[in-house]
Parts: C-alpha cells; structure tokens; sequence
C-alpha cells in the first residue's frame, strides 16, 4: 500500500517543486544580470550611504597667514554649499545643517535677505564632486556665488576605515594624494568662474572616537594636508572641527553615530562664524 | 524506465537514510535558531546594560530615517539613479512602520534564508552526499550490483534511473530544508515575516558593486529565489557524487573523497584568493545566495552567471565521466 502510493506522489511533488525552483532559478539569474549592459553614470554611483563621511577637522596650528583680504560678511548675498552628506545636512534633527545655521547666526548681526543654494550630494567622494563640477551643470550658480561651503574627503577617507590597519596605512598615501589633486581640480574650476569669492572648507572630525593611535595620525596628517593645500588661496578658510567633536562625541553625534547632530552643526556653524567674521 | 526508477527510489526510501537527514536537519535547525533568539536577545540586554537606559523606540530611528532620506530625496542635484534607491529603502521602512515591525527583529522567513546562505557551501551539500554516495558503491560492496546487472536493460538505463530517483530525492530534500527551517524558527521567534519587503538584484559594474539596479520583492518569493540557487547547487553535488560513486568501490571511500574536496576547497579558497585556476573549482562557486544578498567582495570575473556556468560544466562532465565508466567497467564482484 505505502508503495503503491508514495511512487505517484514523490514524482508529483518532485517535478512540481522543480518546476518551481527552476523557475526561482532562472528569475535569479535574470535580476542579478539583466541591467548589466546599462551604461553605468559614473558620477551616480554613490553607495547607499552607511559608507559615508565625516570625519573632520584640524585644530592647533594657529590660524596663519591668511586672510590678507578680510571677508565681507555684509556683502555674501548668495551662498553655495557643495560637497557630501554633511554639506546636505544629513543627521540634523531639525534638517538645518550647519549651512543654514550659519546664516542664521550671520542674520543675527544684519538683516540682510541672503540666498541659499546647495548642491551636495550625500556620499560624494572628492572625485565625485570635481566631476560634478566639471559637468558645467552649476557654472552659473558658482559664478553668482559670493560664499562658497565645502564639505568633502570624509568619505574618502571613511572608505580606508573598513580595511584592516596595515593596508589602510598603505593605502592612506594614495587616497590622500587622489584627494589633494581632486581637492585642487574642484578649487581651480571654482577660481576659474569666481576668482572673487569667500571659500571655506570644513576639516574632518573623528566621529569615532577610535583609541588606536595610528588611525588617529593619519586622520590628523590628512587634515594638515588639507589645510596646507587650502592656505595656497588666499580667500579659502580652513574650517577646523575636530577638537571641537574630540571631547563631545556623545554630544554631537546624531543616532547613526557617524553624522552630526543638530548640535553638531551647529558648532560647525559657530567655527565657521568664528572664523569668517 | 518508470520502473526501474520507481524501484531505485523506493529502495532510496527504505534504506531509511531520508530519516537521519531528517534527523541532523532537525537538530542544527534549532540550535541555529535557539542561537539567533539568544544572541537577539542578549545584544539588547547588553545594550541596556551598557547604556542604562531602554533601548531608544525602534520607530523614533525609522522615522527619522525616513526623514532624513525624503529630504535628501528631494535634493534637486541628487543623481537620478540614487533618488532611486532612496525611495527603494523608503518604501521598505514604510512598510515596518506601518505594519509596526521592528526590522531587526528576528523571523522565520529571514532565518530560513539565513540558513541556506550559510548552510549551502557545507551543510546542505553534506546531506546530498550522505543521500548520494552509496547509491553506485554500495551496490558494489553489497554485491547487489550483479543482481542489478543480470536484468536485461542496457547498463545506462540503470544509471539514468539511479540518476532521475536521485534527482527527485534531492528536489524534495531542498523542499523540506526550507521548511522544516522555517517551521522550527517560527517557534522560537513566533514571527513569520512572510511579507516583509527585501532589497535585491545587485549587480556587478566595472567590478564594482552596483545598488541602483536593486528591485524590492517581498520575503516569500526571496526565499524562493535563495532555494531555486540551493536547489541548482544541490542538483549539481548530486551529480558529483554520483560520478564518484560510480569511480570507487565503497562508500565511505565515496563520502570521504566528497568531504575532502568540500572543505579543502575552502581552504583553497582562502590561501589561494589570488590563483586564477581556483575560480574554476566547484567548490569555490557554491556560495551562489551571496550573488543575491550583495553580501560578497567582488572579485574579478566571478559574477552568478559565471559561477553557474562553471557548476553546471561540473556537473555535465561527472554525469558523462560516470555514465561512461560505468558502461564500461568490469563487474567482478
């Protein structure tokens, strides 16, 4: 009896369930490939986003030799924001970021109507931002602009923290120097089209408090490059951030632990303030 | 034919093997998933030990997420192929908000999955081996195999028959991996997660992982998905084991060989990363669900269409090898 009946029914059920399976199959192979020949946007391939930035910025040396032209606060009507998610504001609870913050401190003082553009990108890498520049797409707002925000190289540098330490030590040069002539190209592209506006550039943070000495160093190292290359301008300010998250993580770190807060920013926002008027 | 693979599947039945598959089945399915429930539950004691307080509202973190990526959705210099994946994970959050589940929440529909992935370069091609192995050799060391051969069918009948019950048997086994994981998790979880939504189809660029070409389809049919690979890559051990049933008299012989290759083949693949010729192992492409989760380090050349081809090459050339040497062999037990 047992055998009469289980032949029948395990051939049902087999080829049933082959049937199904192959289909499953054969779906699988058609989802993972079928866009494979779509040409791919270079410039669009920001990851997701847990990848992303910040990590900012530098704080002893004094502030040097710049500022040999002091900036005009009374006279920035427009102000352009580009570079990655910190620039977009990413992790502010009240969605500000430190872009809108800063005007508000700058509207403390005057009551000037001040005009806003931002054009970061959440994820952007230096390479990303010196191709959206080279698009042409934002020459005209670049060239109205009379304050420039630049915000990039945390997620450049951020991409080095998944590796183990001795290929990020390796590694680290490398990313550094791609960033410094990303760095150069996005500034020599904003001086061509403006060569009168104030830029700024924020430094990285750490947003994770990491006690390995060596990471450290390196963070600390890219920022002091980054402030020497930002001192070959006269008018580009090097906004430091990082002493002001060393000791306030907790403070200043939104729930993804990675982006600032609406404290956070509003510290960057001070810096800036503190910095440019 | 439908008789002699009527009778290879019923002695397949009555040796009783389905049931120790069965069995360890059992067994690693509810350690796994009493493991997972344990270790759920200590990360939130842990937390809460850590931190003093109660674990901040799942909801308060998905909303402001949410936020956070309308906002930047509505960016107007946001490539149009990112705007793309934000709304693919919006659409996922909204449905745990609304449907009030928390996403990390462990279910039967993720632990099933979870299972195959993990299970599918190890444990499931075990338990095709122990199906598999003796079904030539132990012919053999039974003697059973002149009794087989006096019929008056031609030697690759037999064979094909061997092969077609294996096949159905191994359709079935796959089949009751996903449901008995399924089952067993549901009663340490208590969820299903039937219908939770889940981010597929990466696919590889210019060696890069690519995210704006991933679609969202809901657990059931992902699962699906993840058992056809299972299914694909046990259809594909099966025919090896076959072709070395087939080539060695006992079989434990058999089982050993097969053992030997699977874990040496991790190791290969772990000391060997950088030797071309080891993309070419079968071993090595078994690993077929990590094309699908986005879960892998791309490496050159490996892509699931690659990995497909190479197993089903594999698999074609030990059907032919064993078909061949076992119409030619001598039979002199």
């Amino acid at each position: 009896m047992y055998k009469k009946i289980i032949w029948p029914v395990i051939v049902l059920i087999a080829s049933l369930l082959a049937l199904i399976f192959l289909s499953g199959f054969v779906y699988s192979v058609f989802i993972t490939t079928g866009d494979d020949e779509l040409p791919v946007d270079e410039q669009a391939v920001p990851t997701d986003d847990t990848t992303e930035e910040p990590i900012a910025g530098m704080p002893e040396e004094a502030i040097g030799e710049r500022s040999v032209i002091d900036p005009n606060p009374e006279e920035w009507e427009t102000v352009l924001v580009m570079g990655d998610s910190l620039g977009s504001g990413v992790g502010d609870e009240d969605g500000l970021g430190f872009d809108q913050r800063y005007l508000e401190l700058l509207s403390q003082d005057d009551s000037l109507e001040r005009e806003l553009t931002n054009i970061s990108v959440p994820g952007f890498v230096s390479s990303q931002l010196a191709d959206q520049l080279d698009t042409g797409e934002y020459d005209l707002d670049i060239e109205t602009a009379d304050l420039i925000l630049i915000s990039i190289g945390g997620n450049d540098l951020n991409r080095l923290y998944f590796q183990d330490n001795e290929t990020m030590i390796a590694e680290f040069d490398e990313t550094l120097s791609a960033f410094l002539s990303n760095l150069e190209s996005v500034l020599t592209t904003i001086r061509s089209l403006n060569p009168e506006a104030q830029l700024a550039l924020i430094g990285l943070y750490d947003p994770y408090n990491l006690e390995d000495q060596e990471i450290n160093r390196l963070l600390l190292e890219w920022n002091h490059a980054s402030r020497l290359a930002a001192s070959a301008d006269a008018r580009l300010a090097y906004i430091p951030t990082y002493e002001a998250f060393q000791y306030h993580l907790a403070d200043y770190l939104s729930d993804d632990l990675f982006h600032p807060n609406g404290a956070g920013y509003q510290t960057i926002a001070e810096s800036l303030y503190q910095v440019l008027n | 034919m439908t008789a002699l693979t009527r009778n290879e599947l019923l002695k397949m039945l009555l040796k009783k093997k389905m049931l120790l598959i069965l069995f360890f089945l059992l067994i690693f399915v509810s350690l796994f998933s009493y493991g997972q429930q344990y270790a759920y539950e200590r990360n939130l004691e842990q937390f809460e030990a850590e931190t003093g307080e109660e674990l901040p509202d799942w909801r308060d973190l998905a909303d402001r997420r949410l936020d956070d990526l309308e906002s930047r959705r509505a960016n107007e210099s946001i490539p149009e192929n990112v705007r793309t994946s934000f709304d693919r994970e919006i659409q996922q959050l909204t449905y745990f908000i609304e449907n009030d589940i928390n996403p990390i929440t462990p279910t039967a529909f993720s632990f099933n999955t979870e299972f195959a992935e993990q299970g599918i370069v190890l444990f499931i091609p075990l338990l095709v081996i122990i199906l598999a192995a003796d079904l030539v050799s132990g012919e053999f060391s039974n003697r059973t195999v002149k009794i087989l051969l006096t019929r008056a069918v031609p030697r690759w009948k037999i064979l094909l028959s061997k092969f077609l019950a294996l096949f159905m048997m191994t359709t079935i086994l796959v089949f009751l991996v996903a449901v008995l994981s399924t089952l067993v998790s549901f009663l340490f979880f208590g969820e299903w997660g039937i219908n939770e939504p889940v981010l597929t189809g990466f696919t590889l660029s210019e060696g890069t992982l690519m995210s704006d070409s991933t679609i969202l389809i809901s657990r059931w049919r992902y699962t699906i998905l993840i058992y056809s690979l299972v299914w694909f890559v046990s259809i594909v051990i099966a025919s090896i084991t076959l072709m070395v049933s087939v080539l060695v008299d006992s079989s434990s012989s058999a089982i050993g060989i097969l053992m030997a290759a699977l874990i040496g083949g991790q190791f290969l693949q772990f000391f060997l990363a950088d030797w071309e010729l080891v993309q070419y192992f079968f071993v090595t492409n078994l690993d077929l669900p990590r094309y699908l989760t986005g879960s892998f380090q791309p490496v050159e050349g490996m892509t699931l269409t690659f990995s497909i081809l190479t197993l089903a090459v594999w698999a074609v050339l030990s059907l032919i090898i064993g078909f061949v040497q076992f119409s030619r062999r001598d039979v002199l037990v």
